[in-house]
């Protein structure tokens, strides 16, 4: 499998806390990976990372489609097709839902053979949107917001989607439609790194996970070996 | 026995976006009940409107035979009334144990003053709480360095400093691993029987919602559409369509 995208040693620090160390893990084209691990463990530092929004210190890099893109900017990152839905839900509460979903909207280039998203497409995947495009986005629910925050990611027409805790705080049966379209997505050959909780949810789309613990990578493999090590499930994850 | 908490006909609407929508219910002291509903349904709303952060365009809330419906944040949780948030809410460069001073401080209508040192103030009630909930050894440091299940369950302790009888959980388990998950709901639990507390909480994990509420209140489009013991909530057909999904249905 083609190599998308690679982390080799890094580390990075929040002030003087030293939270990612000597991490290196890699997404190929078309792979969903996995990041498992307690809360604080350091996954979502890992997202942000890769997109620039946590500058990393000392000899380590991250390279994308085989250039090195440790250092950039995070829209110069963005523009390369790494799209982000952050944990956080942010968006532009004084905008409408359509507005927010407009402003995501990027073209796939056109190597690209998935069928692209746009409007009509990320309202049929949350059906919930489609009657709320003209609400301001700071009055949905949190759910809702967590809806519009995949959303406006895929209307970006990413290459790489890094989804963290995408099921968060979501009706269970709109977990069941999410997962049901990521599923999909993977079989169009859309590469995908997913930090998630919910094991139902997350294994059933995944190739590969690394087990994260205190800024480490301290296990990785298919899902299959993860499950035949009853050990590493006791000691790193104890679901 | 009387109801604690009795709401009747209450409704909010945002510019004409009506998000609840003439809401009864009541709930018995000592009951544990969940609110459960599809994103959007009102039910952070029907928080807001019962801890005062909002006010009901109509409708009346009685706590302890007295009508609180207007009433402020503040005069409500005195009362007894104490919440929690969707985002945890603590003080993340204050202490684990100044955090719940602080509380102490504030449900007790002591200012902090300019001249006097409050770093003392109610610190071995603090501490009490703290070990309560589970952070006996978590005093020190500060807060946002905690991990996420000890930060919920200080979000537990700063609650319980108001001295509550009715504890509001929004989404007490969000954003934890399973077995922080199912150490929260044991100390929920733990809590509201050792402290007589009632209990209604918002929560997406069917796990947590089934283990700890001995009532389910399903809401949809801001009204209540079906209410009862969680396995007949579970086997709803309605409530599976709406919400459930299959995964979650009487099967499971």
């Amino acid at each position: 499998m083609t190599e998308l995208l690679a982390l080799e040693s890094i580390d990075a620090y929040y002030g003087m806390s030293h939270v990612l160390h000597g991490v290196s893990l890699s997404v190929g084209a078309g792979e969903v990976v996995l990041l498992l691990g307690r809360n604080g463990a350091g996954k979502s530092t890992i997202m942000r990372t890769i997109m620039g929004l946590v500058a990393t210190r000392g000899v380590g890099r991250v390279s994308y489609a085989g250039r090195d893109i440790t250092g950039w900017a995070p829209h110069a990152i963005a523009r390369l097709g790494i799209g982000l839905v952050p944990e956080d839900r942010r968006m532009f509460a004084k905008l409408t839902v359509r507005d927010n979903l407009e402003l995501g909207r990027k073209e796939a280039p056109v190597a690209v053979k998935r069928e692209r998203w746009d409007l009509q497409r990320v309202l049929a995947l949350f059906p919930a949107l489609a009657d709320l495009q003209t609400r301001r986005a700071g009055t949905l629910s949190g759910g809702q917001q967590q809806m519009l925050t995949i959303a406006r990611a895929l209307m970006g027409n990413p290459q790489l989607l890094m989804l963290d805790e995408p099921a968060e705080g979501l009706a269970p049966i709109v977990v069941e439609a999410l997962a049901h379209q990521l599923a999909l997505l993977r079989t169009q050959g859309l590469s995908m790194l997913v930090s998630e909780q919910n094991l139902s949810f997350s294994r059933a789309i995944a190739d590969r996970a690394y087990v994260i613990e205190t800024g480490c990578v301290r296990y990785q493999g298919t899902l299959t070996e993860l499950d035949a090590n009853p050990q590493a499930w006791t000691r790193y994850i104890s679901f | 026995m009387e109801p604690l908490l009795t709401v009747e006909g209450l409704s909010r609407e945002f510019g004409g976006f009506v998000a609840v929508d003439d809401i009864s219910f009541a709930l018995r002291a000592g009951e544990r009940r969940a609110l459960i509903g599809p994103n959007g349904a009102g039910k952070s709303t029907l928080f807001n409107l019962l801890s005062g952060r909002l006010r009901p365009n109509s409708g009346s809330i009685r706590y302890e035979d007295r009508e609180i419906q207007g009433c402020s944040a503040a005069e409500i949780c005195r009362l007894g009334i104490a919440r929690t948030f969707q985002i945890t809410s603590i003080f993340s460069q204050l202490s684990p144990i100044e955090n719940v001073q602080i509380a102490l401080i504030a449900h007790r209508q002591q200012s902090f003053r300019i001249l006097r040192s409050s770093r003392r103030a109610y610190l071995d009630e603090a501490a009490e709480l703290l070990a309560h909930v589970g952070l006996a050894d978590k005093h020190g440091g500060r807060c946002g360095l905690l991990s996420y299940g000890d930060q919920k369950r200080l979000e537990l302790a700063i609650t319980l400093a108001m001295r509550p009888r009715l504890l509001l959980l929004d989404e007490p388990t969000a954003g934890m691993e399973a077995q922080s998950r199912r150490d929260i709901v044991a100390l929920i639990r733990r809590l509201c029987d050792e402290r007589a507390l009632t209990l209604l909480f918002c929560e997406h994990d069917m796990e947590s919602v089934f283990s700890i509420a001995e009532t389910v209140t399903v809401l949809h489009q801001g009204r209540i559409v079906l209410e009862g013991p969680p396995d007949v909530v579970r086997a709803d057909e309605m409530v599976r369509s709406i919400y459930l999904g299959t995964q979650h249905g009487a099967a499971s």
